[in-house]
């Protein structure tokens, strides 16, 4: 039996929340109980004892969702995963087993130490594998070697069927193929609960790689600076990038809001035979920022990607109060913990995303340098920021369209725009920052004109990331079309066939 | 003592109270003054009448988005109203509103509006607890049932109870998974009767924040259970299925947790709603071509004893509803609102009279 944490026992407070602190939003969205599985025998007790009783279970592993699909859930069952853990290839078997619960630091350590190899991400290490994988996973090896989904060979998942019963399946291309096609890539929560990724190979971890740090400070980089600068990258992607001799460079610009007083570039580079002999390219990449009053720095300048708390400068749990004439803070102990330990951050946060097939418009530019100094009333923009990663490479190879639930294969640039912050009372501002920019740079001449505020599929956008879903898009009516593109009826399909009563769902699942 | 509805039934079914004194009783029971009237569709909203012989006038309209189903609070100070959406506020879900009921003008002024709990679309079916404290709707969408607390001024607090069921049935098309449907409080208020039309249970559940399931009975299979009727002093419960066309009986016991299994009385031509007579022991079923009549006085013999042929499309009627003071039934169609007036004596029911004419008519309550 898996151990139950109620709301009596003194971790509920803390476990019932995940790393984006906006959630529950109160203590009428808790959910009633949190299930901690140590073993897939617990899992699957676990679900079935939910469905049997009429609860909803939702399914957690590194606690990062961006929204509320997990932990808001009233009176619900969370089924926490992030006991089950561990990257490795079982006696006997030739294939690799990740579990869900295991971080990607976990999984990148566990896979390299023991077999030299990798999933094709290398960043986000607090983030879980099972949600990072069912729905894409991508990270600064994905250039060169796909996402971490195109590896997927199988999955092991608990299903339930028609009658409320937890049915056990090992799901590939030849066993229920369209729903181990799902999960690849249509994100978690929709269809049941991975607990293994089986990958027959994996890629070689690289020896080395050569990191750029390139630091801007705002009060040298004028709008006509930043303009050359963020048209130069997406140019540079769109080009240049798109040759297989550069799918090994993977590149992020974390543009920080200018009340931080700089911003920086990071770039990972290694040559496509997983060597770093030949440092030409690099050096020809890193030239066209010269003008762009960039100081190329050997230490990182930019927050490093996927932290869930880029720019704040402490985490945002707890309350401060007097003692005596001292301020202290109180926190909870595993929190608190966590910050001291390295592990990962909270704060609230709000999140979205878009994906581009083409490099970024002038006024696209002009759209970000506007919104970057915007300054609101009484509000430290401290935490917002926009980060923008380098795409392309083998993640567009064709094959995979068919063979996975990522439909984004053309694009070259993926934006995160996220905005990060302590105290409640921000979160209305916070959000409405992220959407007015949004909104204003999906609007412009750029954008789809009959499609405005989104980056619906077009010859310059391609919709956005499941995994950095953002609720907001829900008030497109066509919100679906930007996540799964023309795939969502095939998803519908899958979901009405393996999960028929919609036990899996959140704001954002698929709909039946 | 004026006596309302509320406290008549009570009396009635608490005490078993002969037909003759129920009788008596029934003529204290003030006639409405207004009648509240549910319309989807292109003019979906409710309409408010004053509900005269032989006309009624119209008082106000007040739009509203796809209402389905409507209650009047006990203390008839607020009306609440289910709505018929798979959305709101961009999420996959229906939702509920309660207005508060201007006592002079009888208008219905907006007092809150809260949401079905995630994905329990398309709601189709609520009911009051006899104190008033607690609505539970029925959201065949998503396969859930939600139960919200009132508060002292009439207005819906949050979802405090949340119910997911599983299961399916014979047919493909309308039963591929749960879609609970018609739910009803018993008497004492401590328990709720719910049908599903997609896995074919009634059951009787908890009427608080776990809405445990204290007994399930299964349906024959395919039946698509989708009305429910009680006669609270015998214990029966009466359920039509949508896909069977088929009505079935039920002994249930709250307080032993148990059903009966089921008796089915009439296997063909059943269509949708059921109403109980308020009193006697008598039941109304809507059929493919009208209303059928039945007695069911005698335990061991249920027995048709009229039916009511009605030229009006009445396979989609979602509602049949007495007046509260219990000379006339009532029938929502795709064309309206049909009055027949009932036998005081025998309880059948005289020929049918168009009351209004509002489209896709779904339910009436009175005031």
């Amino acid at each position: 039996m898996a151990i139950v944490v109620s709301p009596q026992d003194p971790r509920f407070e803390t476990l019932k929340s995940g790393h984006n602190l906006r959630w529950p939003e109160d203590s009428h969205d808790t959910a009633g109980r949190i299930y901690l599985c140590e073993d897939v025998g617990e899992v699957a007790e676990a679900l079935q004892q939910a469905v049997s009783a009429g609860q909803r279970p939702t399914v957690r592993s590194g606690a990062h969702c961006y929204e509320d699909f997990v932990v808001n859930n009233p009176g619900g069952v969370i089924l926490d995963l992030s006991l089950l853990t561990g990257a490795h290839r079982p006696v006997g078997q030739a294939a690799f087993r990740i579990a869900p619960g295991t971080q990607l630091w976990g999984a990148y350590t566990d896979l390299y130490k023991r077999y030299g190899c990798t999933i094709p991400a290398g960043t986000c290490g607090t983030v879980g594998a099972g949600g990072h994988i069912c729905g894409g996973g991508y990270g600064l090896l994905s250039r060169l070697y796909g996402l971490s989904c195109d590896w997927l060979t199988a999955v092991d998942i608990f299903t339930v069927d028609a009658k409320g019963k937890v049915v056990a399946r090992t799901v590939d291309a030849t066993h229920d193929p369209d729903l181990f096609r799902a999960c690849c890539g249509a994100g978690g929560g929709n269809f049941g609960i991975i607990t293994s990724y089986i990958f027959d190979k994996l890629p070689p971890a690289p020896k080395e790689v050569v990191q750029a740090h390139m630091l801007f400070k705002w009060a040298d980089v004028t709008e006509e600076r930043f303009v050359r600068l963020l048209t130069s990258f997406g140019r540079y992607w769109e080009t240049r990038g798109q040759d297989p001799d550069t799918w090994g460079m993977f590149a992020v610009i974390s543009l920080r809001h200018a009340v931080n007083g700089t911003f920086g570039m990071t770039v990972q580079f290694l040559n496509s035979d997983g060597t770093c002999s030949d440092l030409a390219l690099l050096e020809e990449y890193l030239n066209q920022f010269s003008a762009c009053a960039g100081i190329t720095t050997a230490t990182r300048a930019a927050t490093p990607h996927g932290s869930n708390h880029a720019a704040v400068a402490e985490s945002g749990d707890g309350s401060e109060l007097c003692v005596g004439s001292y301020t202290v803070r109180r926190r909870e102990w595993f929190l608190a913990t966590a910050e001291e330990a390295g592990g990962p951050g909270v704060s609230r946060a709000k999140y979205k995303s878009a994906y581009f097939k083409r490099g970024f418009t002038e006024p696209e530019a002009r759209c970000m340098y506007k919104h970057l100094h915007r300054s609101l009333p009484g509000v430290d923009m401290v935490g917002a920021v926009i980060e923008i990663d380098s795409y392309g490479g083998a993640i567009n190879r064709r094959e995979f369209i068919k063979s996975t639930a990522v439909c984004q294969r053309s694009s070259v640039i993926k934006i995160q725009p996220m905005a990060f912050w302590r105290d409640t009372e921000y979160d209305g501002v916070y959000s409405q920052w992220l959407r007015d920019f949004y909104t204003e740079v999906f609007s412009g001449p750029d954008a789809d004109s009959q499609h405005p505020g989104s980056p619906y599929p077009s010859n310059r956008h391609d919709g956005c990331y499941i995994n950095y879903p953002d609720k907001d898009m829900l008030a497109f009516d066509y919100w679906s079309k930007l996540y799964y593109g023309d795939l969502y009826p095939f998803l519908q399909d899958v979901k009405k066939r393996y999960d028929p009563n919609n036990i899996f769902h959140h704001a954002m699942s698929i709909r039946i | 003592m004026t006596m309302t509805r509320r406290t008549f039934l009570s009396l009635a079914g608490s005490t078993a109270l002969g037909v003759k004194a129920g009788y008596a009783l029934s003529s204290a029971i003030q006639a409405p003054r207004f009648a509240y009237i549910a319309a989807k569709g292109k003019a979906s909203g409710l309409y408010v009448f004053a509900p005269r012989d032989p006309d009624w006038p119209w008082l106000h309209f007040v739009p509203a988005e796809e209402p389905v189903a409507l209650a009047i609070h006990p203390d008839g100070r607020t009306l609440y109203v289910l709505h018929d959406v798979a959305i709101f506020q961009t999420l996959p879900r229906g939702y509920v509103s309660a207005y508060r009921i201007d006592p002079q003008s009888a208008k219905p002024v907006l007092l809150g509006v809260q949401p079905l709990s995630l994905s329990a679309t398309f709601p189709r079916h609520f009911a009051i607890s006899p104190n008033g404290r607690f609505l539970i709707a029925s959201a065949q969408g998503g396969g859930a049932y939600n139960l919200f607390r009132i508060s002292e001024d009439g207005s819906i607090g949050r979802v405090c109870g949340i119910r997911k069921e599983v299961g399916c049935g014979l047919s493909l098309h309308s039963q591929h998974s749960a879609r609970p449907q018609a739910l009803l409080f018993t008497m004492r208020g401590d328990c709720i009767l719910a049908v599903d039309q997609g896995n074919d249970t009634i059951s009787i559940l908890d009427g608080d924040v776990s809405m445990r399931v204290r007994a399930r009975s299964a349906l024959p299979p395919g039946t698509g259970a989708h009305f429910l009727a009680l006669h609270h002093a015998s214990q029966r419960a009466f359920v039509s299925g949508s896909l069977s066309q088929a009505l079935l009986t039920f002994r249930y016991d709250a307080l032993a947790a148990t059903i009966t299994e089921p008796v089915t009385f009439v296997a063909d031509g059943v269509s949708g709603p059921l109403a109980m007579h308020p009193i006697r022991e008598i039941l109304y079923v809507v059929t493919r071509r009208g209303i059928a009549v039945y007695d069911f006085q005698r335990a061991d013999k249920i027995r048709r004893v009229q039916h009511l042929g009605i030229d009006d499309d009445v396979h989609e009627s979602q509602s049949l509803q007495f007046s509260p003071s219990f000379d006339a039934l009532f029938l929502s169609t795709r064309n309206g609102l049909l009055r027949m007036s009932t036998n005081r004596v025998s309880g059948f029911l005289q020929a049918p009279r168009s009351i209004s004419s509002v489209p896709h008519t779904q339910s009436v309550v009175f005031l």
